[in-house]
């Protein structure tokens, strides 16, 4: 496992890189693309502080295929294949099945609830259970970071 | 009709099916003398041994409907009456049970455990019949299956299960498996509490024999161990997730994965609501990345390398606020940029880095005035009234872009921070 926390100052400094790269300062540029652009590059700045994990990777590659443009760092594309259909088919039988027992009916809103962690973490179909468990921890760490730096961004500028 | 039970079973039971027969109820009879004397006191459920004899006679593949009578048997005598052969009842049915394995051929450990009246033994055995090969843990010489799990059980079990035993044998509607699975459902749980003593104490009961040791609540077949060895897998990460996560100190699975979705949500969310608010103006300040770049590699470079870009807007910003602080602030916001005392980028620097080469000078003189302050990009002619910089007390340390430009008095850091926020 990841144990690193992540440093704050190569966060900042390849955030602002690529907030420059995006060039945001042009007025031309309404609301709505500034704060994707500067979404984009929080996020390209997370992943890259943290390449060796699946979720960045993920993310990149998810990124670079909304976005396609020069800036963005490249991809490493991984050709997982996606578990998820056994999990959902697994839940509507046990459904059916768990009427009356309590352990089984803990384990239908476990499951659920681990698919909506699937969807939320990027790369996260393509994990099984203990996998995404340790991406998560680590995606949080890069998310806690980012945000702030993004808040210190903030407030210093005001 | 109590001594017909077991005169007549004896009886019946081996004129039908043969030595088979003789064998199990010589076994009961000898083993559990007393309990059986208090169950066969009248009580009617014992009715049901004179229309169950007839399945008795197919002993070897009717032993499994026998335990089931047994087993449902026991279950009313439980249901309807006394407190005291209670506890003996669930005992006996795995003794029975056990002793209709003990007609097997590899049954001889059974009979001897079963003749030593140790109930704690007997307790694997629902476990085997809980499993689809029903008839294979009866007959079978228990290779794997019953000893292992005999073995594994022996120590701790008794007293966790007799508590545990009295729910799982209400569920027994369809006989032996059932409660034998409910059981199998229970022990485990109630094997979860005390594994080492059970193990230790499954060791010493156990004669001596050369299979392999199952964990206290598992069977050996390797699938559960895996199950096992990923579900301790799984806890080990939702601990370390519990320090991660503010407000978790759920113990529970599905609470914890729902703390961790929302507390994953929340911050996307605020990465999102971030990333629409000013930040924009970061972007504009070359001189700020350049800091940063040059600051990385050696920190005391920094001053002098912001200098040569920002020299003339500092000294005209000082010659502006010599004269005016208004007048200055509008100059720098011309320029899209903002002031923001010393203090801060102290504490800042301070806390991240080397300190500032700029933190030390000490120098006299307003021209040097402007420069005793952080001079960071602002927002572009922004029209609302923040323009002037002055973020109250300490925000995180961790902010290293910022610039400290070169030396100034203290002293005037004061001033111009209450000027500027006027």
């Amino acid at each position: 496992m990841q144990n690193t926390i992540p440093s704050k100052q190569v966060l900042l400094k390849t955030f602002l890189t690529g907030l420059r790269r995006r060039n945001i300062t042009n007025k031309g540029m309404t609301l709505l693309e500034r704060k994707r652009a500067i979404k984009l590059s929080a996020d390209l700045a997370m992943a890259s502080v943290r390449k060796e994990a699946k979720w960045s990777n993920a993310l990149m590659a998810d990124l670079s295929r909304k976005f396609q443009r020069k800036t963005v760092l490249p991809s490493k594309h991984r050709h997982v294949v996606i578990k998820g259909n056994k999990v959902s088919t697994h839940k509507r039988g046990a459904r059916r099945r768990c009427a009356a027992k309590a352990t089984a009916i803990a384990k239908c809103i476990i499951r659920k609830r681990e698919q909506v962690l699937r969807r939320l973490v990027p790369g996260g179909k393509c994990m099984d259970e203990c996998t995404l468990l340790d991406e998560t921890l680590d995606y949080l760490q890069l998310l806690k970071a980012q945000v702030d730096v993004m808040r210190l961004l903030v407030k210093a500028l005001e | 009709m109590s001594g017909s039970l077991n005169g007549n079973s004896a009886s019946s039971g081996g004129g039908a099916t043969g030595a088979g027969g003789d064998d199990f109820f010589d076994q009961m009879l000898s083993s559990l003398p007393s309990p059986w004397a208090d169950l066969a006191n009248p009580k009617s459920p014992w009715d049901l041994t004179t229309g169950a004899n007839a399945p008795r006679s197919g002993e070897d593949c009717g032993g499994y409907d026998e335990s089931a009578l047994l087993a449902s048997r026991l279950r009313q005598h439980q249901i309807s009456g006394s407190g005291s052969p209670a506890g003996a009842k669930p005992m006996m049915l795995h003794q029975m049970l056990m002793s209709a394995a003990g007609r097997a051929p590899g049954g001889g450990a059974g009979a001897g455990a079963g003749g030593a009246g140790d109930p704690s033994g007997f307790f694997p055995l629902p476990l085997s019949l809980g499993r689809d090969d029903v008839e294979g843990a009866f007959k079978s010489p228990n290779g794997t299956g019953a000893e292992g799990l005999f073995n594994g059980y022996g120590g701790g079990l008794p007293g966790a299960a007799q508590a545990n035993n009295q729910p799982p044998f209400h569920h027994a509607q369809q006989g032996a498996p059932m409660p034998a699975q409910n059981f199998g459902g229970a022990a485990p749980n109630a094997g979860a509490q005390a594994p080492a003593p059970a193990a230790s104490g499954g060791g010493a009961a156990a004669p001596p024999r050369q299979r392999v040791r199952a964990r206290r609540g598992q069977a050996t077949d390797p699938h559960s161990i895996a199950e096992r060895l990923r579900r301790e897998r799984i806890a080990e990460r939702m601990k370390a997730l519990q320090e991660l996560v503010p407000n978790a100190n759920k113990t529970d699975k599905a609470s914890m994965l729902d703390e961790i979705i929302d507390y994953v949500k929340f911050l996307q969310l605020q990465v999102k609501v971030l990333s629409m608010s000013r930040l924009g103006g970061a972007a504009a300040v070359a001189p700020l990345v350049a800091n940063m770049s040059s600051e990385g590699q050696g920190g005391s470079n920094g001053a002098g390398g912001s200098d040569s870009s920002l020299t003339v807007t500092e000294q005209q910003v000082a010659k502006l606020m010599e004269e005016d602080m208004g007048s200055a602030m509008q100059y720098l916001q011309g320029k899209g940029l903002c002031l923001m005392p010393i203090s801060l980028a102290s504490a800042i620097s301070s806390a991240t880095c080397h300190p500032r080469a700029s933190a030390s000078h000490l120098g006299g003189g307003p021209a040097a005035a402007a420069a005793h302050h952080l001079i960071l990009p602002g927002p572009q002619a922004q029209p609302n009234s923040n323009n002037h910089v002055n973020p109250d007390g300490p925000s995180s340390p961790n902010l290293s872009g910022l610039t400290a430009q070169s030396a100034m008095a203290n002293g005037n850091a004061d001033s111009h921070k209450d000027a500027s926020s006027a």
